[in-house]
């Protein structure tokens, strides 16, 4: 039994936006994500199978694997999605679990309903994660990021951090050796997994060639790299949805692409190596277009006045190529660039109030 | 055909806002009239008023009698709608006034008559506005109240236009009084020496007079394009330096001409008789301030409904004590009540009362800042709100707005709170502390 709830005085006719249905449209906006994630996962494994079968490390996903009897010979779109849901789904139920128990904890100790925020905050932090991550790690960041990214703040929409990102950030810096540094953010245990920015740093200009890349695979999302990040597609479509419904701010997002831009050509009149990438590479390697869309714009916890959403996004674009081109130990430099920009959102909006608040003054007299 | 607009006039085009859409837009085919036998002075008309009720239960009134006045401004009067008599004084919360019911008699008595100026000059406007009560259709920013009769504005704007929800369209209104709304016109560019703004749709074929002190300005965009405060803050921003702009809309320019030409009240309103639960939604002609009861009668749909006097984003629910049509109304909007939760949340152009989802934490959604007033950073500015920081909301820009500007706000939030109502008590406060 729901209670219908009434307009009590004008205005009369309200639209139907509330929290949930907020999340429920972020977490539709997902689902191409997901699925390119599930698909490309399975298929990197069979991959990987196919060219390094002797190195396999035999844990309990590649067993799975193989007692489901796969043909990796030959992948098959089945046999993809079945490899790819034997990763993804503990992943995700892990975090769910994590992320559940701890808002479960909150709502007990505040006497509030339990907020359906959560089951997002987990979506977005399992996709963040490679198809190898230890479930320790995933339980730990999780919960890591709900109890600190959120739950001590009050819950959903009252966070300045996304509590997904907290989570990733602090397992990427907590297990640097794991997760970070080189080799990085391996698809599979073992396989030829190094993270296509740790490749560059070691290799200079020519790891693409050596990795055998090509810009519209990468942008499909037939590459390696964390579960969901890996497809610009599917994520452009996920934000197509989030601006068409008045959710994630299309400024924050061209902001964070002018950003990028400009700093990479920057880069680029510098010199060669990584420096020389251009900015179309920047854009479908690496976990940018992910993070620009999905995490980014979370309504709570960016930059709520339009100018300040053009100034946090470039700022977060424009941070990440400059991360990835001068640090070899973080090459994705997704992470912490929108940390910087998720803590700066309130100082930015600050001086846009100002501003605002002069120019009425001054328009007075 | 277009017969006035030759002269010059400025373009305005309003970006930011949104056109709700709740059912199809009714014709402008000059309506129907339909009768009342009661009508009333609503006291939510009157913000900020002080009543002394001149009246008494059971009292014979003749239209255009005075019923109240202002007990700090003694020379503002509230005149009564209707001629007959006094049945109801109706009071709410705290003793304030609700309304003054006028029960007509069967023998009508003759309203009552006000000298027909000879020549216009200010003092004797502004004397025969304030004996026949149509001072009290002028409204001021900062805040929304009447006007001082002894102060000066800095502007005056004339909204000639409509973009609520199922407006009813200006045009053919004053098409059928044109003498009367130019008169009006001349007559307050007359009553004080600034600028006159016609505030008007583009392209809308509407007189305005030979004055040259009176400017045509075009507003083209979706609502709030022709809301005052959009006017206001386009043509003549208010702040803190007590300067204040008057607005009056135009079927009060029209009743003030009909005084000027007759010496009587028109007794007459037109408004657009719309929305999903209406079943022949057209423009009718109704008696000023009528009882919404005996307007609707016979023309909704089957259904538990709820009748609106003004349109569904700033009108009053008229019910009860309040079920008449408010004077500075131009529609009546009746909506379905929300019966289940499927039909609250479905959004298919069918709306109704649902509150559309349970009321939560502000989310500063992309959405808010598309719908907020000209000039207003939303989400700083309902974040004061909430909190009631009145200092941060006044430097953020709370004395160029009142409770309609905000509506489109309240609508798309996801938090459901009503911003309009928090406004109004923060412009009380600061409107305490500037006296």
């Amino acid at each position: 039994m729901s209670i219908i709830r009434l307009t009590t005085g004008a205005p009369h006719i309200r639209s139907v936006n509330d929290l949930s249905r907020i999340q429920a449209v972020q977490a539709i906006a997902l689902v191409p994500v997901v699925i390119a994630a599930v698909l490309n996962t399975g298929y990197q494994y069979l991959l990987a199978l196919n060219t390094a079968a002797d190195e396999i490390h035999w844990d309990w996903s590649d067993r799975a694997v193989y007692f489901l009897g796969l043909d990796y010979q030959n992948p098959s779109f089945f046999g993809a999605l079945t490899a790819g849901l034997v990763h993804v789904i503990p992943i995700m139920a892990v975090a769910v679990l994590s992320a559940g128990l701890c808002e479960r904890a909150f709502s007990i100790q505040r006497n509030l309903p339990m907020q359906k925020g959560f089951l997002l905050s987990a979506l977005i932090f399992s996709l963040f994660m490679p198809p190898a991550a230890s479930l320790v790690h995933v339980a730990f960041g999780m919960a890591f990021g709900m109890v600190f990214g959120k739950g001590v703040f009050g819950g959903d929409g009252k966070t300045f951090l996304n509590p997904a990102l907290l989570g990733v950030a602090v397992v990427q810096i907590s297990f640097p050796t794991a997760l970070s540094g080189h080799p990085v953010w391996e698809t599979l245990g073992g396989y030829n997994g190094s993270h296509i920015f740790a490749v560059y740093h070691l290799e200079g200009g020519g790891a693409l060639t050596a990795l055998d890349m090509d810009w519209w695979s990468a942008f499909i999302g037939t590459t390696q790299g964390l579960m969901g990040t890996t497809s610009t597609l599917a994520i452009a479509i996920g934000a197509a949805l989030l601006v068409w419904k008045g959710i994630a701010s299309w400024r924050l997002i061209i902001g964070q692409l002018f950003g990028l831009i400009f700093i990479a050509l920057l880069c680029n009149m510098w010199g060669g190596g990584i420096l020389g990438l251009p900015w179309y590479w920047h854009l479908v390697l690496g976990s940018f277009a992910f993070g620009a869309v999905f995490v980014a714009t979370d309504p709570a916890s960016s930059a709520c006045t339009d100018v300040g959403r053009w100034a946090q996004g470039v700022l977060m674009g424009g941070l990440v190529v400059l991360i990835r081109v001068v640090n070899d130990s973080h090459p994705d430099g997704v992470v912490a660039a929108l940390l910087m920009g998720s803590v700066l959102a309130p100082l930015i909006d600050h001086i846009v109030v100002w501003f605002n608040v002069r120019q009425r003054a001054k328009r007075y007299g | 055909m277009q017969q006035y607009l030759n002269e010059s006039y400025v373009r305005i085009n309003i970006k930011k806002g949104l056109d709700v859409r709740i059912g199809e837009q009714p014709g402008t085919r000059a309506g129907d009239i339909k009768r009342a036998s009661s009508a009333a002075l609503l006291g939510r008309d009157f913000l900020g008023v002080k009543p002394d009720v001149l009246v008494e239960n059971g009292a014979r009134v003749r239209a255009g009698q005075p019923l109240m006045r202002d007990r700090h401004r003694q020379d503002i009067v509230f005149t009564s709608p209707m001629g007959g008599t006094v049945a109801a004084i109706n009071r709410g919360r705290r003793r304030s006034l609700l309304s003054i019911e006028i029960v007509a008699e069967d023998d009508e008595t003759e309203g009552e008559r006000f000298p027909v100026l000879k020549a216009l000059d200010k003092d004797a406007v502004r004397q025969l506005m304030l004996v026949s009560g149509m001072w009290t259709a002028l409204k001021k920013r900062p805040f929304g109240y009447i006007p001082d009769p002894g102060q000066d504005p800095r502007a005056l704007l004339i909204t000639a236009m409509d973009t609520e929800p199922l407006a009813l369209d200006p045009v053919p209104v004053i098409a059928a009084h044109v003498d009367q709304f130019v008169l009006g016109i001349e007559a307050l560019g007359v009553m004080y020496d600034g600028p006159v703004y016609l505030c008007q749709a583009p392209a809308a074929d509407i007189p305005c007079g030979s004055s040259d002190r009176v400017r045509r300005v075009e507003f083209a965009g979706p609502h709030p394009a022709g809301l005052p405060g959009t006017h206001i803050y386009s043509l003549c921003p208010i702040g803190f330096d007590g300067g204040e702009v008057w607005h009056i809309g135009y079927q009060d320019v029209i009743a003030l001409g009909y005084v000027l030409q007759t010496g009587r009240l028109w007794l007459e309103r037109v408004i657009m008789l719309a929305g999903p639960a209406v079943t022949a939604p057209r423009a009718l002609t109704i008696p000023l301030a009528a009882a919404t009861d005996e307007i609707v009668s016979g023309e909704l749909r089957p259904g538990a409904v709820r009748v609106i006097s003004g349109s569904v984003l700033t009108g009053h629910t008229a019910q009860g004590a309040e079920a008449f049509v408010s004077q500075r109304h131009r529609q009546i909007t009746v909506l379905p009540e929300a019966d289940s939760i499927l039909k609250a949340s479905s959004n298919g152009g069918a709306y109704d009362t649902g509150l559309g989802g349970s009321p939560g934490p502000l989310m500063p959604v992309a959405q808010l800042n598309r719908v907020s007033p000209p000039g207003i950073l939303a989400v700083p500015f309902i974040r004061a709100l909430l909190v009631g920081d009145i200092d941060r909301a006044r430097d953020l820009g709370a004395l160029e707005l009142v409770e309609e500007d905000l509506a489109l706000l309240t609508y798309a939030c996801p938090s459901k709170s009503n911003y309009g109502r928090l406004l109004r008590e923060v412009l009380e406060q600061l409107h305490k502390e500037m006296a």
